[in-house]
């Protein structure tokens, strides 16, 4: 049994896309019930710059990878086609 | 958004007294909690690139890697961010008329009460613990007769001096005329 590689950037998608729907439930509480203050303001831009920081470091490790490659199940996770490794 | 100086449906004459939030030290256990959660992987792959090298530059397994870090460092800042809304939204708020309790209880759950001070009808405070005694934050129990009877303020700063000041204000609402 084998997949393409891309099917973990679905999984992490899939992820995405929970923790986006988390993150604005989070902004909905500061914004509806939250004081009016610097201190909130402060607290939503760190969060989104952060998160932001945390995009732009995976994609940035992740943007040389070929997701074309074969992932078989059967042969220890080995992969069937392209590279066996990264050269970094 | 409101601003806590402007209560919604604010009683005529009502004037906010103190503002109370959970003592720092809780916010500080959660950042604690929080540093840990995110240096938690560093030894698991200082053991992984001493055994298996290879695992970092594999085809399959570095994409693996770095995209279960990714989701494992954005759930922990999710997290956190979360727990320092909790600490931040649980509010009560004295007023010369009422206490007012704000609690957010995880992401879908938000309680509001509120109790006029001239219907408490004790208040008490404990202490308990190392670091609550040391740090002199605890709990101020405020019993109120009406049918949700207890009002708990959990783990504020000062809670000796936050009992005193309820129980002053209630007998001011209890009897308006010795006060004048």
């Amino acid at each position: 049994m084998s997949f393409p590689l891309y099917f973990l950037l679905f999984a992490y998608f899939i992820f995405l896309a929970v923790w986006i729907f988390f993150s604005f439930v989070s902004f909905y509480h500061i914004s509806k019930f939250g004081v009016k203050n610097f201190t909130m303001f402060f607290a939503v831009f760190i969060y989104f710059a952060i998160a932001f920081l945390i995009f732009v470091i995976s994609y940035d490790l992740i943007i040389g990878i070929d997701w074309g490659v074969v992932v078989s199940l059967s042969d220890g996770f080995s992969p069937e086609s392209s590279s066996n490794y990264i050269n970094y | 958004m409101f601003s806590i100086h402007n209560l919604p449906h604010a009683l005529p004459g009502e004037k906010v007294i103190m503002i109370l939030r959970r003592d720092a030290f809780i916010l500080f256990k959660k950042v604690i909690f929080f540093i840990i959660l995110v240096l938690l992987p560093l030894p698991f792959f200082i053991i992984l690139s001493s055994f298996y090298a290879t695992i970092f530059t594999g085809a399959i397994s570095y994409p693996a890697i770095v995209l279960l870090t990714s989701a494992y460092f954005l759930f922990c800042w999710l997290f956190f961010f979360f727990s320092f809304i909790d600490y931040y939204l649980d509010t009560w708020i004295i007023t010369n008329k009422r206490i007012v309790d704000v609690r957010q209880d995880g992401f879908f759950s938000r309680k509001i009460a509120e109790q006029k001070l001239s219907r408490v009808q004790d208040v008490s405070s404990a202490i308990k613990g190392f670091f609550p005694t040391i740090l002199k934050y605890g709990d101020v129990h405020v019993q109120t007769a009406a049918a949700e009877q207890m009002f708990l303020f959990n783990e504020i700063p000062n809670p000796d001096g936050v009992r005193a000041l309820i129980a002053k204000l209630a007998h001011s609402a209890r009897h308006p005329k010795d006060e004048e």
